[in-house]
């Protein structure tokens, strides 16, 4: 069964890195990592007991199993406090979306910060939030994001000078289509 | 376009001036590409340009040792790519080196048959690795856009023959120009 999770990526330059806990679990994975933060969005096909291992570490963020249930308040708040700590905007997060919806826009941002490290390097830099306004940024930062946007044929004529940075990474994340990860598609 | 390197010429120390090194570095031995010092290897074919949706392929010849396909390995030659890979006795893998330091994307939890073929494709963001054309690992990818085909070992002694690179899109393209022609469209 396909379950998703949010865990720590793992290892070092010289081996390299997993994310943790699945690879010794020797079972069938998808990840995303989170870029130049230390996190994959995973989708694993565990069993029941394999999942019971894996939501038991306590910086692992499981996901229900039932994608298209909505959260609850706490939830909200887990997968907030996850999400903003791996510098990903989660102020979107609400009650009113399902697991699938949450899911699919994770992975969107995740894309959109991918090819900014791709093209550009860290986007989080010290000084960098995800409150600073596009106007705040170093002009190579926001000229790195609207070349990783476009390059991913994305519009970027929404992004003005006083949009914030998380809402940026919200706004073109939500022109990215549907994506499949270990058969769900999200 | 497609370009192919059987690698049937005369034991080197290199693959010839055909491939740039990554890291690492594989050797021409008994009409093979084979990692004889360095195992972890990844080489990028530098005779040809190849479209940002590409495919790289080649023959898993190493058995238990670990071996495959790269795409998109970058020009500048820092050390960024995504490969494809297998071996008898390990899990299929797509992974991504930034800067020749390796991270895991996904796998299956099967092993690969040794003389299959390895293909790994990429189009836009999506990876999949073949192994004689049926899909053992897909993947979804954002950091790398472009760049060149080539080969990754990661067990000193790896054994690879029969490498081939090109674009994805290119033969359906020609059918597309074909059948205009034989319907007597912009000819």
């Amino acid at each position: 069964m396909t379950r998703f999770y949010l865990v720590p990526k793992v290892g070092n330059a010289l081996d390299g890195f997993a994310p943790k806990y699945v690879v010794a679990l020797a079972v069938s994975f998808q990840g995303m990592d989170f870029a130049d933060d230390p996190v994959f969005l995973l989708a694993a096909n565990v069993t029941d007991a394999q999942h019971t291992l894996m939501a038991a570490n306590t910086d692992v963020l499981s996901i229900p199993v039932a994608l298209d249930d909505k959260l609850s308040a706490l939830a909200v708040s887990s997968v907030q406090t996850k999400l903003e700590s791996a510098n990903l905007p989660a102020h979107w997060v609400k009650v009113s979306l399902t697991y699938r919806q949450i899911l699919k826009a994770i992975a969107a941002m995740i894309l959109i910060r991918q090819r900014y490290f791709g093209l550009a390097g860290k986007l989080f830099e010290a000084s960098i939030t995800l409150d600073l306004r596009l106007n705040q940024l170093p002009t190579a930062t926001r000229t790195n994001l609207e070349t990783a946007a476009l390059s991913l044929g994305l519009d970027i004529s929404g992004l003005t000078n006083t949009t914030t940075l998380r809402n940026a990474l919200k706004l073109l994340g939500d022109q990215l289509p549907s994506l499949v990860m270990l058969g769900e598609t999200l | 376009m497609a370009v192919t390197d059987n690698f049937n010429r005369a034991d080197s120390t290199s693959l010839g001036a055909n491939w740039t090194v990554h890291q690492g570095g594989l050797e021409i031995v008994t009409n093979e590409a084979k990692a004889v010092v360095n195992g972890i290897t990844v080489e990028r074919y530098n005779a040809a340009s190849f479209a940002n949706d590409q495919y790289s392929q080649t023959k898993h010849t190493g058995g238990t040792l670990i071996e495959g396909a790269a795409v998109r390995c970058d020009l500048a030659d820092t050390g960024d790519s995504y490969v494809g890979f297998g071996a008898t006795l390990d899990f299929f893998t797509i992974a991504r080196y930034d800067n020749n330091s390796k991270t895991d994307l996904a796998f299956t939890a099967e092993f690969a048959t040794n003389n299959a073929i390895l293909k790994l494709t990429v189009t836009g963001t999506s990876l999949e690795l073949l192994q004689d054309g049926v899909s053992k690992v897909t993947t979804t990818d954002a950091t790398y856009a472009s760049g060149a085909a080539g080969i990754v070992t990661l067990a000193t002694g790896a054994t690879l023959d029969d490498w081939e690179g090109g674009d994805i899109g290119a033969a359906a393209a020609g059918f597309r120009i074909r059948r205009r022609r034989l319907l007597g469209i912009g000819a």
